[in-house]
């Protein structure tokens, strides 16, 4: 089944006395329930306005974007919409609004009305489903950058949604932070068979989803898995995005005469790979 | 020549308080003139709080910067000339932007020096020039740029100061793989062209692998190492140990080696990587 779906999405922004901005240009993408897709492209090329049509925070001014088979041009699919498709967005410093981690998290359910021992029960499993159940009545500030994601995260669990749409969740975080937050993403995926929108620019990243998507001008121009998509080196290149530096180490090899696979992404396949080919 | 040595520094946080922490401890190095010089440390490691004392933001607890030679606290007074000397870029530059046009922001730090008008101009010309905006941006709002352009004005304006001590912390952050590459070419062009010193703090291995001449890693409050690329990158377990991830390639290579081939585990470019593996593996008909 698909969680999301977007049929020939057009979006512009139009500002008064100006030409209309085109941002899509007839996006046509089908997510499946309990996947993890990953959404690469340079800035501008349109991935985080798609994002934005999938929570129905924005409207396409063509085509049709559907969530769970709900359009999302009907408003009264509004709430309903956003109830399943939980947002977190790159700077966890604007998405916390209390002083409490756990006050924080509850935040969401609070406003769905549902009653206190709910709530409760809701907040503890969230806050365990992102390991930061230790720091439940700390205070957001004096978390680091990792954790206060992950909080981010919790806030967006404790919604119940069938799908997590991540905008760069990483991008102002350091390796350990990134590391925690790409843990925590993939263990829902897994374990809870959570739906997983991921953007990012990173192509480590990239390479744990089951599926990498390419947009460049408003269009999805690459779609396969990581191993597909990372071994059209040249391609990524053009659209200027980078390639895991093993896949490129191997492409470098194959180019001056060395059989080696092309589609491999991380340094423990590389090495293997070579080591197989001293081998021989 | 050293253009910086910080002798002996320690700093502590919170000091006589439950929440009292060493940043940094006893730390001594030297920076040369001209060099360009990589900092990584996961967070936490004092990189941040060592960059702060070589421009007098903060004074050190024990121990001492010098600058040319004499001690940046010699005269408290005169610490701001210390800091027009010693410029500093911080994470994120682009929330700092608060005038109403890009070219009043970049003067912003050539007025406060008291610069003629004349050279004021000369000054923010030449910084758009350097970071590649084009004139046409001056007279816009900082609102009506993009985030990698608003970064660049910010940047900028620190280098319309003409400081001899260009410091950097994490440039790149948060932008696409284009923006950082320009970010990048463009500082290794600023330091060409004018020599100045220049210091990187990154938490990307491959960025400063590319463009440092040192690094520097800082640990736990303390130099872990101070060497050329090179010479760090061979020491890639201890890296790893310390919590820091080597580049993708130079752990490839460290697989290799543990596998008992012998590489040479100070490669961090897919070229150099390629190079050495081609000999090893016969290709090119060899």
């Amino acid at each position: 089944m698909d969680m999301l779906r977007a049929i020939d999405v057009h979006f512009d922004y139009t500002y008064e006395n100006e030409a209309p901005q085109v941002v899509l240009q007839g996006v046509d993408l089908a997510i499946e329930k309990g996947s993890f897709v990953a959404v690469l492209g340079h800035n501008g090329c349109g991935k985080s306005t798609l994002a934005k049509h999938f929570n129905a925070l924005l409207l396409p001014t063509g085509g049709q974007v559907l969530v769970a088979d709900m359009t999302t041009a009907d408003e009264d699919n509004t709430y309903p919409i956003r109830r399943r498709v939980g947002m977190v967005l790159q700077n966890p410093d604007n998405q916390l609004v209390s002083t409490i981690v756990e006050e924080d998290v509850a935040f969401g359910p609070e406003n769905l009305g549902l009653p206190p021992a709910e709530i409760r029960a809701r907040v503890d499993a969230a806050l365990a489903a992102v390991d930061m159940t230790a720091y439940k009545d700390h205070s957001p500030h004096r978390l680091s950058g990792g954790q206060k994601q992950r909080i981010a995260i919790a806030g967006v669990l404790a919604m119940h949604p069938d799908c997590l749409l991540l905008d760069e969740p990483t991008a102002m975080l350091d390796p350990q932070g990134r590391r925690e937050v790409l843990d925590t993403v993939c263990r829902l995926n897994h374990e809870q068979g959570m739906t997983v929108v991921l953007i990012t620019h990173y192509m480590e990243e990239a390479a744990l989803a089951d599926r990498v998507v390419v947009m460049d001008e408003g269009r999805v121009v690459l779609d396969g898995t990581p191993r597909q998509v990372f071994a059209q080196g040249e391609r990524l290149t053009a659209l200027g995005l980078d390639v895991p530096q093993p896949t490129a180490l191997c492409a470098a090899l194959r180019q001056r005469g060395v059989d080696i696979p092309a589609d491999l992404l991380t340094p423990e396949e590389c090495a293997a790979a070579i080591l197989k080919r001293l081998k021989n | 020549m050293a253009i910086l040595t910080v002798e002996n520094l320690t700093h502590t946080y919170g000091a006589h308080s439950p929440f009292e922490k060493h940043a940094v401890r006893g730390v001594s190095l030297d920076i040369q003139e001209g060099e360009l010089l990589g900092i990584i440390g996961h967070t936490g490691s004092g990189k941040s709080t060592l960059i702060q004392h070589l421009n007098g933001l903060l004074r050190p607890n024990e121990g001492r910067v010098l600058l040319d030679g004499i001690d940046i606290w010699e005269n408290p007074k005169k610490i701001r000339d210390v800091r027009f000397r010693v410029g500093m870029v911080f994470q994120y530059p682009e929330h700092q932007l608060f005038e109403d046009t890009i070219y009043k922001d970049i003067a912003f730090g050539p007025k406060n020096m008291g610069l003629s008008e004349e050279e004021i101009d000369h000054r923010v010309r030449q910084a758009a020039a350097y970071v590649g905006l084009p004139e046409s941006l001056l007279d816009k709002s900082p609102f009506d740029l993009s985030g990698g352009e608003k970064r660049r004005a910010a940047i900028a304006g620190v280098m319309a100061m003409e400081p001899q001590v260009l410091i950097l912390d994490e440039p790149t952050a948060g932008l696409d793989p284009q923006g950082r590459e320009q970010i990048l070419t463009m500082i290794q062009d600023y330091r060409r062209t004018r020599g100045t010193t220049v210091l990187l703090v990154t938490h990307s291995m491959e960025d400063v692998a590319r463009v440092a001449d040192r690094i520097l890693v800082m640990a736990d409050g303390q130099v872990a190492m101070l060497d050329t690329v090179e010479a760090v990158f061979s020491r890639a377990e201890e890296l790893e140990r310390i919590g820091l991830t080597v580049p993708a390639v130079t752990k490839t290579l460290l697989l290799l080696q543990q596998a008992g081939v012998a590489v040479d585990t100070a490669a961090y470019t897919v070229e150099a990587a390629t190079a050495q593996l081609i000999s090893l593996l016969g290709g090119d008909g060899v």
